[in-house]
């Protein structure tokens, strides 16, 4: 029980914590979005969109390549997207086919490279233990833009995923506000791919919005329960897998132990909503739950 | 109402649930103070010369990182390795690149001890095999080890680095494995020289051995195919002709085109090469296509090569002469020779 403070006095699990700590707020914020408008699924297309930036990044700068060629690509794929979704018929047929071709594109520039196979792996997992301090400087740059994005906009996006034309009568510009919506979206993929991997970005972006979702239904708390939810998601589970690691002598790899104490949380907070709900009967306010999926 | 007070249990069991997992086992770290001299070793070979130095030295400690059958490319350094080479006073490494992760985590633990570079004083190759027939492989290899070999160890990173490989680089290594710890342990050091000279003895005694039966056969017959390309200094140390390699890079995790395989049937057919040897943490599959496909003999499973690392206790290959041992016996198998007895010391 004491490697849940003792554990991070050592260097690698304080920086480890802070990352996550820093994602966390952001997750909070802009998976509580993500999750009221329903863009589960754009923000997967985001993480594969993401990897052949990181390839060629990688290719043509090295390790320092890797951020920058992220960045760029997760940025053109936003915006791309965020187009295509206003003018295609199907949305997530458009996401599908632009995400495939963007996943298959960097496995084809990996495999042209042959010195590079052996970081896939890390790509792909994050090695969240032996994240540098230059890589949470980074995470917490990329992360800090993302708030700034969404801090501003905040109201104008939560009328806009509650009423969209509502906000467009209003005088609002729905488009600039997905772009932006979007954008942040890819600057936390962004910032997370180094630290939990571009697989497990989705967990810390989507899970505490969904937690949130189920404990409470009043508006403003989302954002708060979201955000500390995944920071105690993410020091339980970095002190699980210290403990497990180091007096257990069993190797958790600590991004996806993060990731499966998220889900955990999830799995016992859904559970013990549907009791409750059994128990106090309907709710008047799942009306409103459900009309913000629109 | 109820909906509010909700979240703060929801948090708390969900904390509980997942606390209750981690309150076993925290008896352990409370033992193990009384080591003076804690060593942490990369690989798997660096790690068992280091063993044969430390012989039953009192006082000292070593943590092997990687573990048998696991990539030195891949690894990943858990919680525990990490905690364990913050707290190390020397650090053995094998060097030229192998440990591409190492930078990142001695940043991340924290370690401020002595590193033993292992390819300190050995001469690194730049291209995988000794004597290359191949030649279309050999244009692919050359693009990647590029880098001029000078005096400054961090500038072997284009080079091969399986440089244990060869009995004698072992012999070096061992000898800078002893001067590093003989400086950090003075207390040890006769314990350690006494260790590594009786080490070095047997080593020469597995390097004549290789050298006397690998002698018996025509060097024109020497023609070895591998998984993948890491016994460059095995075998330009015993002129074994290296035909081509299975995975045609250094790295144990790529992949042949259709290209290459064809390329590499056709050098085994052209060349009279009667074995292709796989290696024991690799997978095998893509040796056996390749054997197939060419009419050769396959060594895989438990007939499979050591290379990238040793294997775990109780195999055929679980220290690095036992290894060493193994793979050259299999290897004069193929070629149709049964090797003379072992001497004394090796057995």
């Amino acid at each position: 029980m004491d490697a849940l403070i003792t554990a991070f006095d050592l260097p690698f699990m304080a920086r480890a914590l802070l990352v996550l700590v820093v994602l966390s707020l952001v997750a909070g914020l802009v998976g509580v979005l993500v999750n009221l408008r329903g863009l589960e699924f754009i923000s997967d297309g985001l993480t594969h969109a993401v990897f052949p930036g990181v390839a060629i990044g990688f290719v043509w700068g090295g390790r320092d390549g890797l951020f920058v060629g992220a960045l760029i690509a997760a940025l053109l794929a936003a915006v791309v997207l965020t187009v295509i979704v206003r003018r295609a018929v199907t949305s997530d047929a458009a996401i599908a086919i632009v995400f495939t071709a963007m996943f298959s594109v960097g496995i084809i520039v990996v495999s042209r490279e042959t010195n590079y196979v052996g970081q896939l792996d890390a790509l792909l997992f994050g090695r969240l233990l032996t994240v540098s301090p230059a890589e949470v400087n980074q995470t917490v740059v990329v992360c800090l833009i993302a708030l700034i994005i969404v801090g501003f906009t905040l109201k104008e996006q939560v009328f806009r995923a509650f009423d969209l034309e509502g906000t467009a009568a209003a005088g609002y510009r729905p488009l600039i506000l997905d772009i932006l919506l979007n954008v942040a979206i890819a600057l936390v993929v962004v910032a997370a791919s180094s630290a939990v991997g571009n697989l497990l970005v989705l967990a810390v972006l989507i899970v505490p919005g969904a937690v949130a979702r189920l404990v409470t239904d009043r508006l403003w708390l989302l954002f708060p329960v979201a955000a500390g939810f995944a920071i105690l998601a993410a020091w339980v589970g970095l002190a699980l897998g210290y403990e497990a690691s180091v007096n257990g002598g069993v190797d958790l790899p600590s991004g996806a132990t993060v990731v499966l104490v998220l889900v955990a949380g999830y799995v016992l907070a859904l559970v013990v909503r549907l009791v409750l709900d059994r128990i106090g009967g309907p709710r008047r306010t799942r009306a409103v739950a459900g009309s913000a999926a629109q | 109402m109820h909906k509010r007070s909700f979240i703060v249990p929801a948090l708390l069991a969900s904390a509980a649930l997942a606390l209750s997992g981690c309150s076993a086992g925290t008896i352990a770290s409370a033992d193990g103070a009384a080591t003076d001299l804690k060593i942490v070793a990369t690989t798997t070979q660096v790690a068992d010369l280091t063993r044969n130095v430390i012989g039953t030295a009192s006082g000292v400690d070593l943590t092997q990182l990687i573990q048998p059958n696991q990539s030195a490319h891949s690894y990943d350094p858990s919680a525990a390795d990490l905690t364990a080479l913050g707290a190390a006073d020397v650090l053995v490494i094998n060097g030229v690149g192998l440990e591409e992760w190492l930078d990142d985590a001695i940043a991340a633990s924290g370690f401020d001890g002595v590193t033993i570079d292992a390819d300190t004083g050995i001469t690194i190759s730049e291209v995988g095999a000794g004597e290359d027939h191949a030649a279309d492989e050999t244009d692919a290899r050359t693009d990647e080890a590029d880098a001029p070999a000078t005096a400054d160890a961090h500038a072997h990173d284009g080079g091969d680095p399986h440089i244990w490989t060869d009995v004698h680089n072992a012999e070096t290594i061992v000898q800078t494995i002893t001067d590093g710890l003989v400086t950090a342990d003075q207390g040890n050091a006769s314990v350690f020289e006494a260790n590594a000279s009786a080490y070095t003895a047997r080593l020469t005694d597995l390097d004549e051995w290789i050298r006397t039966n690998v002698d018996t056969v025509p060097e024109s017959e020497r023609l070895l195919v591998s998984n993948h390309d890491a016994l460059g200094y095995f075998t330009a140390a015993y002129h074994i002709d290296y035909v081509g390699s299975v995975i045609p890079s250094f790295d144990d995790n790529a992949e042949p085109s259709a290209a290459e395989i064809d390329a590499l049937v056709a050098a085994i057919k052209a060349t009279g090469v009667t074995a292709v040897f796989s290696e024991a943490s690799l997978s095998p599959k893509t040796a056996e296509t390749i054997a197939t496909e060419a009419g050769v003999t396959v060594y895989s499973g438990d007939d499979a090569l050591y290379v990238d690392s040793l294997g775990p206790t109780g195999s055929a290959g679980d220290t690095y002469i036992k290894a060493q041992l193994h793979n050259a016996t299999l290897m004069l198998e193929s070629w149709g020779v049964t090797p003379s007895a072992l001497p004394a010391d090796l057995q």
